[in-house]
């Protein structure tokens, strides 16, 4: 095996990272889809408010990113996007549903909502940055990782970012089969009426719900900020690959978003390596990969890859 | 005298236009509003057919249409990448003549160095012989509805038979696929360079003749579109679609075949979708597609919106109040980011995000209320039935 290193450096660790970052993304995005049935539009956003959150404490704390300390602002990135996603919920989801309003209405109101918040999230830093005198845009935030001796920084990034993910897939699991919330959020999604006619306050668990996709997806966001330059349109840009990874995924199971989250991940790293570049075609054309297995996924079975794994275990 | 709806709509639409045309005449020293009220109109015009479009999927059949954008990429791609090039092959003689180069023989080299020249040479042509230069045009915009009614319907086959989130998302992907796939595959439109697209009325004699012109092709055409729809959506098949709209088990029961009326109302509204996109790139005589992002698809969301879905005055409405703000927010964008500090433009989105909000929760049905179809009535029915029993 002479280029192992070569392997593993070009295009093992990138599959992980980006699968893990459109995982943890892509649960958010599951979880608001089989509990208010939105796919919203919205969605990147919150995880370019926790980048935000995370950046902006860091500044405060230290004056900018010291080693790690995106781990200690991490809390606060997952409390912005719980709050913003709650927000949302509260204020434009739930008056809205109460109103049966149809699915094409929420998507658009989601629409309305993303502009919104990417509107005021690009005035508030250009306010911050005039006030500051920093430069609060565009910055990738690899100086905040963590260092470890011995590793170097793609290690380290694909080590947290699984760890990260393993412990929201735990924590979600925990949550849903181990507590009596879980049992009640289990019921809501199943059939709200009846969960309703039972005395569950059907609409308080989806707003605690909100919470938890917007704090997942928050953690999402500064994992994202590793890669990506950090701008108002960090989640907006990839919400069209965090949709297919949903959709490939099945939209009806949480589990779901984390199977499609790394089919997207790896498909994008592995066709660039081995199909586009030596076609000596430009990155741009990764796109064109989800593209084309979500077209395969609608076409030959439309209710995603958990959807599949489920209906093969009860049969 | 009791005047109908329809009529009341079109007269006050006309009486806005008169008076911003009575502005204008009052006022002949202000070019530079005068240019800013010749690119309204006009705009209002390509937005007017691409909106009136949008209602037909969207306040009609309940269709999300989140890929509305790709109509104008495709608009963009038969006028600037198919057509252009057309003309070029057809005038290769007297660009060779004059330039000593054949643009088709090295696309990259034309699209980084001549571009501007070669239209230029094309243009001459144009002024000589006018009849060729409105063949361009009308093959243009002929190609861009063509083009557009097939892609159309093929990017949402894959999802037509699924629930409408499905189809949703897959055209908001096929959105942004076709724009960066066509974007950076250069031989389409020349890519970052963006591609020149010659003058089809280079023959005028100025440029304030070309631009009453091209706002007369641009009005009848709005005309046209917007009586094109009204017919379709108060035929038996607009009441279909109303009917799937609002009850689509229902409408299955009584033998609506769903599929076949998404296939119909995509390829009727995409055709009119790229005729909108091919009128652009002709207005601008250059198109960059990696410029058309999903925001365009939201700016005809949000104009049928706040107009008010499911009725075509509503539509115009929301065309033109929606370009009436976003001009006057251009107008004062100086002043507004001095008091900012940050992009304006950010300013808009923000208002328009929360137009959007604001309208869906409170004002679902926009300034315009939808209408009940127009049908006979009761009164010329019984009439006819008692001339012939």
């Amino acid at each position: 095996m002479p280029d192992l290193s070569g392997f593993i450096n070009n295009v093992l660790l990138p599959a992980i990272i980006y699968s893990n970052i459109f995982s943890l993304a892509s649960i958010g995005l599951t979880m608001t889809y089989i509990t208010t049935k939105i796919p919203s539009f919205a969605h990147g956003d919150l995880a370019a408010i926790g980048a935000y959150a995370s950046f902006y404490l860091s500044y405060f704390l230290y004056g900018g990113f010291k080693p790690g300390s995106i781990y200690i602002t991490m809390p606060a990135a997952a409390l912005a996007g719980a709050l913003l996603a709650y927000l949302s919920y509260i204020g434009v989801f739930r008056p809205m549903i109460r109103r049966n309003a149809s699915i094409t209405t929420l998507m658009i109101a989601s629409f309305g909502l993303h502009y919104m918040i990417f509107g005021a999230m690009a005035i508030a830093d250009g306010i911050a940055q005039t006030a500051l005198g920093v430069n609060t845009s565009n910055y990738l935030m690899t100086p905040g990782q963590i260092v470890i001796p011995g590793l170097t920084q793609d290690e380290v990034t694909a080590i947290t970012s699984t760890i990260a993910l393993a412990a929201v897939g735990a924590a979600l699991y925990y949550l849903l089969n181990k507590t009596k919330f879980g049992v009640v959020m289990r019921a809501s999604i199943d059939n709200a009426p009846l969960a309703r006619a039972m005395g569950i306050n059907v609409e308080r668990v989806y707003a605690i719900a909100w919470l938890i996709i917007g704090a997942i997806t928050g953690i999402a966001g500064v994992f994202m900020g590793l890669i990506f330059p950090v701008t108002e349109e960090l989640g907006w840009l990839r919400l069209p690959l965090i949709f297919v990874a949903v959709v490939v995924g099945g939209l009806s199971s949480i589990y779901g978003g984390i199977i499609g989250g790394y089919i997207v991940g790896f498909s994008i790293v592995l066709g660039w390596n081995y199909v586009l570049q030596p076609l000596g075609l430009t990155p741009e054309y990764q796109l064109a990969i989800p593209f084309i297995i979500v077209i395969i996924t609608l076409l030959l079975a439309p209710q995603g890859v958990a959807g599949i794994i489920a209906s093969r275990r009860r049969r | 005298m009791k005047l109908s709806k329809t009529a009341l709509g079109l007269i006050i639409l006309a009486i806005i236009l008169a008076v911003l045309a009575a502005a204008l005449a009052a006022f002949p020293q202000l070019k530079y509003v005068r240019v800013l009220f010749e690119n309204l109109a006009i705009f209002i015009g390509i937005y007017g057919i691409y909106v009136l479009s949008l209602n037909l999927e969207v306040g009609y059949l309940g269709l999300p249409q989140f890929g509305k954008v790709m109509f104008l990429i495709i608009g963009g791609i038969a006028v600037g990448g198919i057509v252009t090039k057309l003309m070029l092959w057809a005038y290769q003689k007297a660009i060779i003549s004059s330039m000593g180069v054949n643009p088709l023989a090295n696309i990259n080299s034309y699209c980084t160095l001549y571009q501007y020249q070669v239209a230029s040479v094309v243009n001459a042509q144009f002024a000589q012989n006018p009849a060729v230069g409105l063949g361009f045009f009308v093959l243009g915009l002929v190609l861009s509805m063509a083009l557009s009614a097939a892609l159309g319907v093929l990017f949402a086959y894959p999802a037509i038979k699924l629930r409408e989130d499905y189809l949703g998302i897959l055209l908001l992907v096929s959105g942004e696929f076709l724009r960066v796939v066509t974007y950076y595959t250069t031989p389409v439109a020349c890519s970052v360079n963006g591609v020149v697209i010659p003058d089809p009325f280079s023959w005028t004699s100025s440029g304030e003749v070309r631009t009453v012109i091209y706002f007369a092709i641009v009005l009848a055409l709005l005309v046209a579109t917007f009586f094109i729809f009204d017919a379709i959506e108060n035929s038996p098949f607009g009441r279909s679609l109303r009917a799937i709209r609002d009850a689509e088990t229902a409408a299955a029961v009584f033998g609506k075949d769903i599929t076949s009326f998404r296939i119909k109302v995509l390829a009727i509204s995409s055709a009119f979708g790229g005729l909108a996109g091919g009128l652009l790139a002709f207005y601008s005589d250059y198109t960059i597609l990696g410029g058309f992002l999903p925001i365009f698809t939201f700016i005809g969301w949000t104009m049928l919106i706040i107009g008010g879905s499911g009725n075509n005055i509503g539509a115009l409405v929301g065309v033109v109040v929606y370009q009436g703000v976003s001009t006057l927010l251009d107008i004062y964008k100086n002043a507004l980011q001095a008091v900012l500090h940050a992009d304006p433009t950010y300013l808009s989105y923000f208002i328009f995000g929360l137009v959007i909000v604001l309208i869906l929760m409170y004002r679902p049905q926009g300034i315009v209320p939808e209408r009940p179809v127009k049908t006979i009535d009761l009164k010329s029915v019984r009439r006819r039935l008692e001339k012939n029993p």
